[in-house]
């Protein structure tokens, strides 16, 4: 199975009025991490994923979920 | 405390592996001197030592400093270093390095033959000094290409909108 991995972390991140840094700080990564993985540059590790849903108080299928299409 | 003001643990991290892929940039110009030292007159072979020796003082220079710092951080507060390994910059750092083994790898199959046929006089120390150079290039090169990836500049202006939402505190 093959599919481009999409997120949504900048709506979760506008909803909770969140700055890419901010997050960054929260999760424990840099903001550049953020802000590639916001872009579908960065495939973050399955920890982070976890950690940003984590912090949404989401499922992680809510933020992240495979493009099939 | 870090280097610079407001610097986080990832930050810091972040600027680190730049600095290392610099240094290993230097590196790579210094044995790139080494290795053309074999082929010239003594003049210019003068002149070529001096560059590799300024270049590999060079990038011993600027890591020292940083390398010590993070050593310090680790053995201080180990914690924090815990999310480092796994940014965008270290997976771009760590890709490269098999980027620059597999460039190695392949060089050294491209001078095996050149070794045995054209220049059986050479020094082996020619062949380990190409073969370091072309890997540290690489290295270098295939790191910072892709660390300056388009990250979405648009997060200025997203954290300018919350800013001036939230208003002065």
């Amino acid at each position: 199975m093959s599919g481009e991995l999409t997120n949504r972390i900048r709506v979760y991140r506008a909803e909770h009025r969140l700055s890419q840094g901010a997050l960054a700080g929260i999760i424990g990564v840099s903001r550049k991490t953020i802000s590639t993985i916001e872009v579908g540059k960065f495939v973050p590790s399955t920890v982070i994923a976890l950690k940003i849903a984590r912090h949404f108080g989401v499922p992680v299928e809510d933020i992240f979920a495979l493009n099939t299409e | 405390m870090l280097f610079r003001k407001n610097e986080t643990m990832p930050q810091f991290s972040d600027r680190f592996l730049r600095i290392v892929a610099f240094a290993i940039l230097m590196m790579s110009i210094s044995y790139a001197s080494a290795a053309a030292a074999h082929f010239v007159s003594d003049d210019v072979y003068d002149v070529l030592r001096t560059v590799r020796k300024i270049f590999g003082l060079g990038a011993a220079g600027i890591v020292i400093i940083p390398f010590l710092q993070l050593m310090r951080i680790r053995f201080k507060n180990e914690p924090a270093c815990k999310n480092e390994s796994e940014g965008f910059i270290a997976d771009v750092y760590a890709k490269s390095t098999i980027n620059a083994f597999s460039a190695g790898f392949v060089g050294l199959i491209f001078l095996e033959p050149f070794a045995a046929k054209v220049t059986p006089d050479l020094s082996p120390a020619f062949f380990v000094q190409t073969a370091l150079s072309l890997m540290m290039a690489v290295l270098g090169i295939n790191f910072f290409i892709k660390s300056r990836a388009d990250d979405g500049e648009l997060d200025d202006e997203f954290d300018d909108e919350f800013e001036n939402e939230a208003g002065p505190k």
